[in-house]
């Protein structure tokens, strides 16, 4: 028995060890609900808030709900429970996000939505939406491709996130706008998902080359990660240099693949930049001012001949 | 002869949903029956089924392991950052072994002492797996440093078949041996089958259990290596999803949920039932949607086919 009291006071001790802790005195409080925090891009967030919060005075909280609706929403709460100065919310779930944010709303605290937003009709209880839109990502990648190939026909892989989801359909989207306003008669030979991961896309990939030994001439992996996946594939099955591989993100390991040849392009998402401006929106709104509706960071386009230029932004 | 043949059927259906899988391919797709495309079907299950092999042994003694998709991850974080850090081959390759036989010692250590429920107690564990992977990697990619290293995952045996896939066949027809032809691989059957009378016959149940465990850590641990070594770098939820499709091949292969029915060689069976029906999807370029529908299907042929065959075998 006591044995048994002893090894669970040694557990309880590890979980006060490795619980986190909250950041330092500031002038107002920032309560970040995230979708799930592990991601880059989220990292990349963190930086640019933190970075802006020294600046402007901010006392950020950072919540993980690891993309769980329920969770997100019961975070929400406890942001709400701790008068947070303003709300930050990553949407997991648009709809199921709506409820929640409501509730701060009727507890009169602002709410900013971040990277993804809520559902529309949860826009009339938040202040703005801070992030980069997918179809932008999309389109700078299909541009991309019409630079690279013109009006030649052309035969496209498409490897997806997970079915369905917002910045999967819409980044596929807009790369088909800018193939329909360059007449660019390129074909989707196959769009299949691959959960967001390399090692996914890497089996789907190998697949894919033997559904398909000859004929594919360019892929667009949603995500930068995956597209790496593909590329080792792609060198796998000997196929070295045939098939002009694309990404969205801009991560330092497909900044790195476009250096070296590997990759054709990616789409850079300025995640830092998203975190800057929710500090600096919120700085705003607790100043009373108002605040656009839609704060955009930018996308830039990233091929072999701008790279140089812009390696330091990837992430 | 006829009686084999029907005995053999009774006591393995997967066997004949996989080659009437395999014929199907053969028949409707010109590029899957190639010795390529199996090659490439072997090596996209290796890394599940190095964590089959462990979680296989585990679900024969009644018990689960839900962490092992985390220890994946772990593993293959600790073996990049030693790397990083300037570890050698050796040294990183031990240290994402040891992450994960701790983790395994961890769960094994909680339930052997607590007697909670397995399931619920690797969940946790999980979390906690989770959480450290989070906090290790600051949610970045990490890349492996040493070219040698990649060779576990990408290499080939005289450019034939590759070495991941070598490893996880070796590990489940070594195990089945184990399992069938030794004292401690028959009480595993018997703690599964029912702990009580094995803890009567004299069998130090929570010891072998505790053994399992570290086995099944040491399994997961092997699997992360494979898998940073195959994509040449890790995430924190490198693994994701593994736990679930480690349980779903072993049952596939036939064995039981409820302890002391199954095997190794069985779970070979299912994971190339797997395999296959994602490989040949893909290859016919069917839509995601159809694809979940003919796995579910197929899954539930599986199931539902050894639940009737088991009165069967019972009456025979």
């Amino acid at each position: 028995m006591k044995k048994n009291l002893l090894f669970l006071l040694f557990c309880l001790a590890f979980m006060a060890l490795v619980m986190p802790v909250s950041a330092e005195e500031g002038t107002f409080d920032i309560c970040v609900v995230h979708n799930s925090a592990d991601h880059p891009s989220i990292t990349a967030i963190v930086q640019g808030m933190n970075d802006e919060a020294a600046i402007f005075g901010a006392n950020v909280t950072y919540f993980d709900p690891a993309a769980d609706p329920q969770k997100q929403a019961s975070m929400i709460e406890d942001c709400i429970a701790r008068q947070a100065d303003v709300i930050v919310v990553n949407c997991v779930d648009p709809t199921a996000a709506v409820a929640p944010i409501k509730k701060a709303f009727e507890a009169g605290i602002p709410v900013l939505t971040q990277n993804a937003d809520v559902a529309p009709e949860g826009k009339e209880f938040t202040y703005a939406f801070v992030g980069s839109q997918s179809i932008d990502q999309g389109y700078a990648v299909g541009k991309m491709m019409v630079e690279k190939f013109g009006d030649k026909e052309a035969k496209v892989v498409i490897i997806g996130g997970n079915p369905g989801q917002t910045d999967y359909v819409n980044r596929v989207a807009g790369a088909e706008m800018a193939w329909a306003e360059a007449n660019a008669p390129y074909e989707i030979i196959s769009d299949q998902p691959a959960g967001w991961s390399k090692d996914k896309a890497l089996t789907l990939m190998t697949d894919l080359l033997t559904r398909f030994p000859t004929g594919i001439d360019m892929v667009y992996a949603v995500d930068d990660p995956m597209a790496i996946g593909v590329i080792e594939a792609i060198k796998a099955a000997g196929y070295e240099g045939e098939i002009a591989v694309y990404g969205t993100n801009g991560n330092v390991d497909a900044c790195e693949a476009i250096k070296n040849g590997d990759m054709a392009g990616t789409a850079l998402q300025m995640s830092y930049l998203v975190g800057v401006y929710a500090v600096r929106a919120a700085y705003d709104i607790n100043q009373g001012r108002l605040i656009s509706e839609e704060i955009l960071a930018p996308t830039a386009p990233i091929t072999i001949d701008n790279i140089d230029e812009w390696s330091d932004m990837c992430w | 002869m006829l009686q084999t043949v029907g005995k053999f059927i009774i006591n393995y259906p997967s066997i004949i949903i996989l080659v009437f899988l395999i014929s199907l391919g053969a028949f409707i797709s010109p590029v899957f029956f190639t010795s390529r495309n199996f090659v490439n079907i072997l090596w996209s299950v290796s890394v599940l089924g190095i964590i089959a092999v462990g979680q296989t042994v585990l679900l024969i003694t009644g018990n689960f392991d839900m962490s092992v998709a985390y220890i994946v991850g772990l593993s293959g974080i600790t073996t990049v950052m030693l790397q990083i850090n300037g570890a050698n081959l050796i040294t990183s390759v031990a240290g994402g072994l040891a992450a994960g036989v701790i983790i395994g010692f961890l769960n094994g250590l909680i339930i052997i002492r607590t007697n909670a429920n397995a399931f619920l107690v690797t969940l946790g564990t999980s979390a906690l797996v989770y959480s450290i992977n989070l906090i290790l990697t600051q949610s970045k990619t990490w890349y492996a440093q040493i070219d040698a290293f990649l060779i576990l995952g990408r290499g080939k045996f005289y450019g034939t078949i590759h070495y991941s896939v070598i490893i996880f066949l070796t590990m489940a027809i070594f195990v089945q041996i184990i399992l069938r032809r030794t004292i401690f691989g028959r009480s595993l059957y018997i703690i599964g089958h029912n702990p009580k009378a094995a803890k009567y016959s004299g069998i130090q149940v929570n010891r072998l259990k505790f053994g399992v465990y570290l086995f099944c850590g040491f399994c997961a641990g092997l699997a992360g290596l494979v898998m940073t070594a195959r994509t040449g770098s890790t995430v924190a939820n490198a693994g994701v999803g593994l736990e679930f499709d480690s349980l779903i091949v072993s049952v596939l292969g036939g064995t039981s949920l409820f302890g002391g029915k199954g095997g190794t060689i069985r779970t070979i069976i299912g994971i190339l039932i797997l395999g296959v029906i994602s490989n040949l999807l893909i290859l016919l370029n069917i839509q995601y949607e159809a694809q979940q529908i003919a796995k579910g299907v197929v899954f539930l042929t599986v199931v539902c086919a050894d639940g009737i065959l088991e009165k069967k075998r019972r009456s025979s």
